[in-house]
């Protein structure tokens, strides 16, 4: 019985790991939403290269504000709030849906929810998983996700990737790696680090309540659990009469 | 003195008036239940609970939920972020459906474990595989609302099943939808069966259910009749009232379960794509098909049989089946035994067949198709149809063990357990004990427990 058990999951997995086998496999993300000072750097980051095109409809500024600390005025300063918004406005992309349709042929997707839908480990490879293609109209194509719409945005932190291929006998060329042909700003650690700070960011506007939910559950776990305890004895209680019964 | 007087006369002139305390005594202090219930027996009452939680959340979701294409997903997410505790009224929906459907398939396994849905109670059964039927719709009906990508597709394919029926398939299912691709029409007809009709027609069997359960009283772990043997004032002697103690045991339970609902909401609502699908993050797309439809997990065992077959009616009609059987189940079995502890070894390697089935059906009803898990579907598909096939043929002349006069404990110690498994789990057992490691833990823990009675529970001179 256990050897059968044992053989279905292995062809389970086998068949997993088959069907999500297409592009590099993914990075592990190292996101901790607690660490509010990598969300500030991720809202940057945010703002500087993804804000032009992606709107966060359903983030407002004032609850930015309320969950990083910061008052509206320092996230003015930071440069997380445009001036001329206010409190309530949420974070909306500036590309026209018009404009974008005819450079792009895409209107960029709204990131509210785009953690929740992707993962952040997908995020994480995906945004550093850029690299040149000369066939692509944008001129760069992606490891994660074949022939995407967006352009290599964060090329200047990262630098140019080049792609190199390996043969499977059998299948043809596939992607092996992607190597750095021109250095960016960064180092490939830093650029990591920054791209991970980007992915904190998107995973807390994915679901601010996260911060609520983790605050409050271990007072009703604990009650729960006293109260638990409580009501344990309480049957136990009115039980011990019917142990003695016949 | 004088508070109860007035109390007893507050009581008096509603019992003239309402059947206040012949209710209280035939359905609760007076109503006698078999001692010896174990854990199995909880889930009854605890889907009653989630019953209720679900519809207190969804009045408060629906407060703030629109049924409209353009707005629902949007409307969502304003529930999530913008509405006061909006996160957790939803998350307790979210979590509830699925728990429910937990609740509820453990509930119908101790049904076949014991043998509760054999004479007299097939009515009590037949209830519940009604309230089972309409609880699917509801799940169904309510995974569209919030218009996500796995929404929207897992409707239309579920719909589009419809179309399969010969002769009126292709009207049946542009009635459903309310259009010939599922739209806003269709989502505004689910919202308002979702919301209104099938809550009223659950809570309707649900009354039946348990106003059958009462008329013939509960089975039990021995499958025994204790109202066969009463004493003199008419009481079962195996008999306990259901109030005070099978409610203070249950609110026990409650409170254990109310534990793993909040761990869930609280820590990991999600459960890793399966209570909530991460395609479902991404707001209904009618133009881009995902690239692996998959309904939630409750769904799977009965989407695999369908996957199963190759020819579209012939999924369909099976996956029925698969349902409708269960329907048969007090007629298929002909055994007058009841629990599982006095059948025979036939029935108790086939209900463990059945279970292990099921629980793979349910697996791959989650993996994209390949050649393989097609292969699986269809082994674990004809096992679970066999159950029912070969269960009227065997089950006539099955060899069952003598039943016991009075109800034995909820749980039979496993020294008094017989055959072979039972020797081979207490071998295995001894060998563990025996081991110089499982004593030193063994002496650990009960030093340890010993410290926290000493200083938590010491009782002052």
């Amino acid at each position: 019985m256990k050897n059968l058990i044992a053989l279905v999951l292995s062809l389970l997995i086998s068949q997993a790991v088959l069907a999500e086998g297409v592009g590099l496999p993914l990075e592990d993300a190292d996101v901790d939403i607690t660490d509010l000072e990598s969300l500030k750097r991720g809202a940057r980051i945010y703002m500087d290269y993804c804000a032009g095109c992606h709107s966060v409809k359903h983030m407002r500024y004032s609850r930015m504000a309320t969950d990083l600390k910061l008052s509206e005025e320092q996230l003015k300063a930071a440069g997380l709030m445009p001036p001329d918004s206010r409190s309530l406005d949420s974070i909306e992309g500036s590309m026209n849906a018009e404009d974008s349709k005819n450079w792009l042929s895409v209107d960029p997707p709204d990131l509210s929810l785009v953690s929740r839908a992707r993962g952040e480990d997908w995020l994480f490879s995906y945004l550093k998983g850029f690299y040149v293609d000369s066939e692509s109209p944008t001129g760069s194509n992606n490891a994660v996700l074949k022939n995407v719409g967006m352009p290599n945005v964060l090329w200047q932190l990262q630098g140019i990737q080049r792609p190199v291929f390996k043969q499977i006998p059998g299948e043809g060329e596939a992607l092996d790696k992607l190597v750095i042909d021109h250095p960016g700003t960064q180092s490939p650690e830093q650029f990591a680090a920054a791209v991970n700070d980007l992915v904190a960011f998107l995973a807390y506007v994915g679901e601010p309540a996260r911060f609520d939910r983790v605050r409050y559950g271990k007072f009703v776990l604990l009650g729960l659990l006293a109260l638990s305890l409580v009501l344990y004895r309480l049957k136990a209680e009115y039980w011990k009469k019917t142990a003695t019964a016949p | 003195m004088m508070s109860g007087e007035k109390s007893n006369t507050v009581l008096a002139w509603l019992d003239e008036r309402l059947p206040v305390t012949s209710f209280w005594k035939e359905h609760l202090a007076g109503y006698y239940a078999p001692k010896n219930f174990n854990f199995l027996y909880f889930f009854g009452s605890l889907a009653l609970l989630v019953l209720v939680i679900q519809i207190v959340t969804g009045i408060f979701l629906a407060m703030h939920y629109k049924p409209d294409a353009n707005l629902a997903f949007d409307s969502v997410e304003y529930i999530m972020r913008d509405v006061s505790w909006g996160w957790l009224i939803r998350y307790m929906h979210s979590t509830g459906a699925s728990l429910f459907f937990v609740v509820v398939y453990l509930h119908m396994f101790r049904g076949l474990f014991y043998g509760s849905f054999k004479k007299p109670r097939e009515l009590v059964w037949l209830f519940g595989m009604f309230i089972f039927l309409l609880l699917m719709a509801e799940a169904f009906m309510g995974y569209l609302l919030p218009w996500g990508q796995m929404s929207y597709w897992g409707a239309q394919v579920i719909i589009s099943l419809f179309g399969a029926i010969p002769v009126v398939g292709e009207q049946l299912a542009l009635l459903i939808r309310g259009d010939y691709v599922v739209a806003d029409a269709t989502l505004n007809r689910f919202f308002a069966l979702h919301v209104s009709a099938i809550p009223l027609a659950l809570l309707g069997l649900v009354v039946f259910h348990l106003a059958a359960l009462h008329t013939v009283g509960s089975n039990n772990p021995d499958g025994v009749e204790i109202k066969s043997d009463k004493d003199e004032n008419g009481i079962p002697r195996d008999g306990i009232p259901l109030h005070p103690y099978y409610t203070v045991k249950d609110l026990f339970v409650v409170s254990v379960f109310l534990l793993v609902f909040s761990f869930i909401i609280f820590y990991t609502p999600e459960v890793g794509g399966y209570f909530l699908e991460h395609p479902n993050f991404e707001p209904a797309n009618p133009m881009k098909t995902p690239e692996h439809i998959a309904p939630v997990w409750y769904f799977t065992p009965f989407y695999s049989i369908l996957r199963a077959i190759p020819d579209k009616l012939g999924g369909v009609v099976a996956m029925g089946a698969s349902i409708a059987v269960l329907f048969l189940l007090p007629w298929l079995d002909r055994c007058p035994v009841k629990s599982i502890r006095y059948r025979s070894r036939t029935f108790k390697l086939s209900l463990v067949l059945l279970v292990v089935a099921f629980i793979g059906l349910g697996i791959l009803g989650t993996k994209p198709v390949t050649v393989t898990t097609t292969l699986l579907a269809r082994l674990f598909s004809g096992i679970y149809f066999l159950f029912f096939i070969a269960l009227p043929f065997y089950s006539r002349a099955e060899k069952t063990l003598p039943l016991p006069e009075r109800l034995r404990a909820p749980v039979i110690p496993l020294a008094e357990r017989h055959g072979l498994l039972w020797d081979c789990i207490r071998y295995l057992l001894q060998g563990v004990q025996s081991c110089e490691a499982y004593r030193r833990a063994e002496a650990e823990v009960s030093g340890l427990c010993q410290k926290l009675k000493q200083t938590c529970c010491k009782s002052k001179p």
